[in-house]
Formats: C-alpha cells, structure tokens, sequence
C-alpha cells in the first residue's frame, strides 16, 4: 500500500479517535485488504468503505462524516493521493466549519488530566449519637463537612440487592433439576454407576432506571443524589442513570467510573443544563421515545427524582406518564419535598405524578434513602417468590 | 456461484433478486463477503435487515442457516445438543444385550450419531459445494453471555466439543448479524463485524422497491402512497414504519382494489402502516386528510 496513503489513514483514525469515537486497532488492520477492492477515485466508495470498517455506532455517524469531509479536504491529502495515482486530481469540496468537537483532536497539544485534591477529615470520636442526627440531618440543610460526612455515610447503606431467577440454566450443588449432560460427561469419568449433578435457573438483576431531575429547584440536591447514584451503580448491574433539565442525558457510562468524585466531575462538565428549568413532559417524551425500549426490558423498576413543578405543558406529562408506566414494570416517585410534614400534590405536575406512580417516597435525608433500599430489596424478593412457583411448574 | 467482485456487481446481483441495495450497504456486503468477515446490520425493525440475507443466499445459490436469538439462548440450542434419550436406550440395549465392554460403549456414546446439530454448527459443517450463509437474526434479544460465546466463533469459525474436539470450518460461511438496537451489542463483537446502519429507504429508493413489486400499480397511486408514508415516517412517532408495511400496505390496496388513496381508506387500513396505539390514536380523520394533502403537494412524479 500507499505510504502516503497510510500515514494519512493511520493519522485519520487518530482524528477520529480523538473526537471520541473508539476504535480499537484491529479494527483498521483490513484497510489494506480492502483498497484492492474498491475503485479509489470513487470518494463515496473510499468513504463508505472506511465507514463500514470504523463506525458502529449510529451516533457517530455524523462526527464521521464531517471529519472525513474536512480531513480528505483539509491538508488537500485526497488530491495528494490522488495525483500520485492519476495525471488529473480532483476539485476539493467548499470548506466547512469544523464542529467544537472536532477541534480540540485537530490541535496539536494533548488535553492535561486534572488532578485531584481532596481533604480527608477523619473524626475518630465520631459518638452514635452523632451517626444518627447525620442520618436524620436534611441534605439541605448540610454544613460542607456534614455533606462530606454524608457522602461518607452513603457508602455504608445496605445496598445488597436480591437479583430475579433467569432462563438460563447454571450448575448447583444442591439437588434441583438434573442436568443430562454434566451427568453423563461425569459418568464418563467415573467407573461405575450413573452420578448425578444438578442445575437451577440463573438469577439475573432486574433492570433499574433512575431519571434524575437537575433542574434549578433541584439543585441543592443534585449533587446528593449523583453521589448515591454512584454508589447504587457500584453495588448493583444493570442500572441505567439519565439526568433531565431542559434535556436528557444518559450518564449511565460515566458513572462507572472508579472514584466517585472523577465521575461526578466528569459529569458536571459534560452535563450542561445544570439548574435550568425543568420540562418533565418533554424529556419523558425523549426518554420514551429513544430509550425506554432499550433499557426498560423486563421487570424494570423505574426511580424518578423530582419535586413536581413542572413547567411545560401538563397534558404532554400524563400521556407521557401513561406509556411510562405500560413500560415498565415498577415506577417509584422520590419526592425531597415530602420532608415537609403537611406537603400535599397540589401543583399540576405533582398531582399528575402522584396520580400514575405505584409509590411515593421521601429522599431528603439518609434515612429515606436507607428505607428506599429496602423496599427496593423488599419489592424485588417477593417478585421473586412468584416467579419460582411459576418457574417449578414449567421445568 | 461466486462472490462478486466489484460493487456494481453486488447492486446488479440484489436487484435481481428482488432487493434494492443502495450503494453504501453493497459496499458493506463486498467487504465482508470478499474478506470473509461478518457484516453487522443495525436499524429499526422493518426496514429489510433480514431479507437482505435471504435474497443473497438465494442469488448466490447457496444454503441459509438461520439461527433466530431470543432471552436464554444458549450452546445448547445454538451450537449443538447430545440427544440423551437416545443415549440412554442405546446403553438399556447394550446391557440388555450383554455387553460389558464400557470403554467401547462410552466411545461409542460419542459419535455422530448421537449429536444434534443445531444451526451455528451446522454452518460450520456444511456439506453443501459452496460456504452456507449464516443468519444470526435479531441478536439483541440474546444475552451477554451469549455475545461472549459468539466471539470466538466469529474469530475462528472454531468450536471445541469436549467429548468430541475441535471443529473448525474448512470454508468459513458468509455470517450476517443483525439487531434491532433493543440494546446495545457488546464492543467486543461489533468490532469483529463490518458494520451498516440500514435506514428507512428515501423516496427514489422507495419508489424503485414498489415499482419492482408491484409492477401492476397505477403510477398515480404509487405516487401517492410513497409521498404518503414518506411524510408519515416524518411526523414524530412512536414507531415509524418500515418497508415491510410499506408492502404490505401496497399489497392490501391492491387487493381492495382502490383507484386512488383516499382518506376513507386510509383510516381503514393504517393498523397495516401503524402497530402502536399511541400512533394510530393520533391520526383521526381530520389529521388523515391534512397530511395526506401535505404529502400529495410535495410528491415526486412517478
């Protein structure tokens, strides 16, 4: 191949690389294999032949494209190529302008990580007494240490989760249904007789999606809530994150992260409608639309955390609500402003939330959190006593 | 027959099959079928991700194995099964018989004749003149480990059975993926695969696929029903539809036997077009005529 060519293929896939789209490097090994087959000249074949080896996602397709367009544009490498191979070059296309995204994998610096400092106060006279009235504390009204002290607590809360029986079959020890085959390749080993072993149904976690509401009103528990979120992603598969202001995100991935602190600052930065206003209709309407499908399979329990004061149009939130709940199986309302004792669902978004939720809970201090744990455990136990009736039947 | 050899050889070989290729989704199929690599289709349900297979099987003469995924698949049904019961009689029979020689009975347990041979590998055995074509469709339904199980397949087009040994495939078959994005395929595999996107058919796409379905269709209608679905799939649905309902469609008014689209029939038949009540909900008789005057004022001729 090429040697120009190459270069300008191995520097393209930085590019690409550097804008974010991943690509491993035995991805590219079959671009050589593959020039012989395309016609070179022909742009779209060249482009649709580097698409169908490097892109697949459909969300990259658009960062693709305009990094093709602008990297076979830019350094005019296309008509390099080209008149190496022909007497006449091509006419290159008008440029364009390049989007933010592209721009900092064009520049020559690399980005700095940024490092993180934090301040460890480790209180060891910390009395029982004290442990509780964290516990009892409202998060809003949290001094800095006692958030600290909170983020501390979080770790701690129980956050053992029972998973659901599966279709799969996985070997047990103890005497369930046999498994022919494990059986009879034991037999094999042995000399005499016919031993037995055993299989039971595999146990799985049941999807459970949280949207979590960042608007302005929601602010002062914002960064809370991300933290346990966090926490509830460590202990627990198969959780989908989505945060909402006047749009929604999927933070699912960042939250997995190792440290706590880097993904909630990873998240702070990429989110970017903090404290904005908050239409529940319209990012309900998004999350149904592109993502319910996905990620809300089978018996997904679904956590919503907002306050209910909904700015956008009140019709939009209960159609929305109503194919919401026919999508999942279980869909909770964590409401911080029922930390005040007479609180009733008057506004339009309250009472319409209230009205289409199978529970409403408080979530403005520890303890509701370690109670909204429990029923979460509680709730998926007895789901689990059904489905093994159910399941004894069949098998 | 062969593979083809070039793009436009690819796009002539569909077409005679029946299927509209456009040129992105031939150039796909090339590269996988020339560099024996597997192709991953992803696109909403109905848009011919299936089919695509099909066609090419029949075109190039050769068999299709089609293995269909869905929650708890596992190697068992997928790979390949002892037929147990078979087994057992056999050793009842042996001892009824008399024979004690346990070490011969256990190799003979083992053989092919006990072996059920389910569809992955059966692509790789296949005893036909030319590589089969294997299907594996709809692999968003199937687990994670059933994703990891497929790796190594797609890597080597080997499988170890234990009792057994290796079987690798002497021809690697042409091996196609699809998925309808229900959820995110693992990186691991997709990375094996060459990958397209097969999206809704545009007008002049669409157009081509109907004429060469219906070649009895008035072209007025044809006109209309293309521009009508065309800007249906534009208004925000829950579910837009595919081609397949496109067809459909085409074929019911046929079958009704209508002169021209209107209104009235429209209601009637949108269940054919619409498979979601929310959807259907939306278009009542005023919002059918409105956007069926829309679609007629921005069609294309036919």
């Amino acid at each position: 191949m090429n040697p120009t060519l190459n270069e300008r293929l191995i520097d393209f896939i930085h590019l690409l690389r550097g804008a974010g789209i991943k690509i491993s490097a035995h991805r590219a090994l079959p671009i050589a294999q593959t020039l012989p087959l395309i016609s070179i000249t022909q742009r779209e074949d060249f482009y649709w032949m580097l698409h169908s080896l490097l892109v697949s996602n459909p969300n990259d397709h658009l960062l693709f494209d305009e990094a093709f367009h602008l990297f076979w544009q830019k350094r005019n490498s296309f008509d390099q190529i080209l008149s190496l191979l022909l007497p006449t070059a091509q006419i290159p296309q008008a440029a364009r302008p390049i989007s933010p995204r592209l721009l900092p994998a064009f520049s020559e610096e690399d980005t700095v990580k940024k490092e993180m400092e934090r301040e460890i106060e480790i209180d060891l006279a910390l009395a029982p007494s004290a442990e509780e009235i964290l516990h009892h504390t409202d998060f809003e009204k949290m001094s800095p240490q006692e958030v600290e002290e909170a983020k501390r607590a979080m770790a701690l809360l129980p956050y053992a989760f029972d998973p659901l029986l599966h279709r799969r079959w996985e070997s047990s020890v103890r005497r369930a249904a046999i498994d022919p085959r494990a059986s009879f390749r034991k037999a094999m080993r042995e000399a005499h007789g016919l031993p037995l072993c055993f299989r039971k149904r595999s146990l799985k976690h049941p999807p459970l999606v949280v949207l979590c509401d960042i608007s302005g009103s929601m602010s002062r528990y914002s960064r809370l809530a991300l933290h346990f979120l966090y926490f509830l992603s460590r202990h627990r598969r198969n959780v989908h994150t989505f945060l909402f202001g006047t749009k929604l995100s999927n933070v699912t991935r960042w939250l997995r992260d190792r440290d706590g602190d880097i993904a909630i600052d990873t998240i702070a930065t990429k989110v970017q409608d903090w404290s904005g206003g908050t239409r529940i209709g319209a990012n309900i309407q998004e999350f149904n639309r592109l993502w319910a499908r996905r990620v809300l399979s089978q018996k997904a329990t679904l956590l919503i955390l907002t306050d209910g004061l909904e700015r956008g149009d009140p019709n939009e939130l209960k159609r929305e609500l109503q194919r919401l709940k026919r999508s999942c199986h279980h869909l909770i309302w964590l409401n911080p402003l029922l930390r005040y004792g007479g609180y009733e669902a008057k506004a339009q978004g309250a009472a319409i939330l209230s009205h289409y939720a199978d529970e409403i809970r408080p979530v403005h201090n520890l303890q509701s959190l370690e109670q909204l744990l429990l029923a979460l455990r509680k709730e998926a136990s007895h789901d689990r006593r059904y489905s093994f009736l159910s399941s004894n039947l069949a098998a | 027959m062969e593979i083809p050899h070039s793009i436009d050889a690819v796009i002539d070989l569909m077409q005679e099959g029946g299927y509209i290729a456009p040129r992105p989704l031939a150039t796909s199929l090339l590269l996988a079928m020339r560099l024996k690599r597997p192709l991953f289709l992803e696109g909403e349900p109905g848009v011919g991700k299936t089919e695509i297979a099909k066609v090419l099987a029949r075109m190039l003469n050769r068999p299709l194995i089609r293995l269909q995924c869905y929650e708890g698949l596992d190697q068992a049904s997928a790979l390949y099964e002892w037929n147990y019961p078979r087994q057992m009689l056999e050793i009842r029979l042996a001892e009824a018989a008399g024979k004690t020689d346990k070490a011969q009975l256990a190799s003979d347990i083992f053989t092919e004749r006990f072996l059920i041979k389910r569809p992955l590998l059966q692509a790789l055995q296949s005893n036909s003149e030319q590589p089969p074509i294997l299907l594996i469709d709809e692999l968003d339904r199937a687990d994670e480990p059933f994703e990891a199980f497929l790796l190594e397949l797609l890597e080597e087009y080997q499988v170890s059975i234990p009792e057994f040994g290796t079987i690798k495939a002497t021809r690697p078959p042409i091996v196609i993926l699809t998925s309808n994005r229900t959820r995110e395929v693992h990186d691991a595999l997709k990375r094996r695969c060459f990958y397209h996107w097969v999206d809704f058919p545009d007008r002049v796409q669409e157009l081509a696929i109907l004429r060469m379905k219906f070649p009895d269709m008035e072209n007025a209608l044809l006109a209309d029903v293309i521009a009508f679905v065309q800007h249906l799939r534009g208004q925000d649905l829950f579910k837009s539809p595919g081609i397949a309902e496109t067809l459909d469609w085409a074929n019911a008014l046929l079958a009704m036997g209508c002169p021209d689209l209107a209104p009235s029939i429209i209601e009637d038949t949108l269940g054919i077009l619409l498979k979601y009540r929310d959807d259907l909900a939306r278009f009542r008789h005023q919002e059918i005529q409105t956007l069926l005057a829309e679609a007629k004022a921005g069609k294309i001729r036919a």
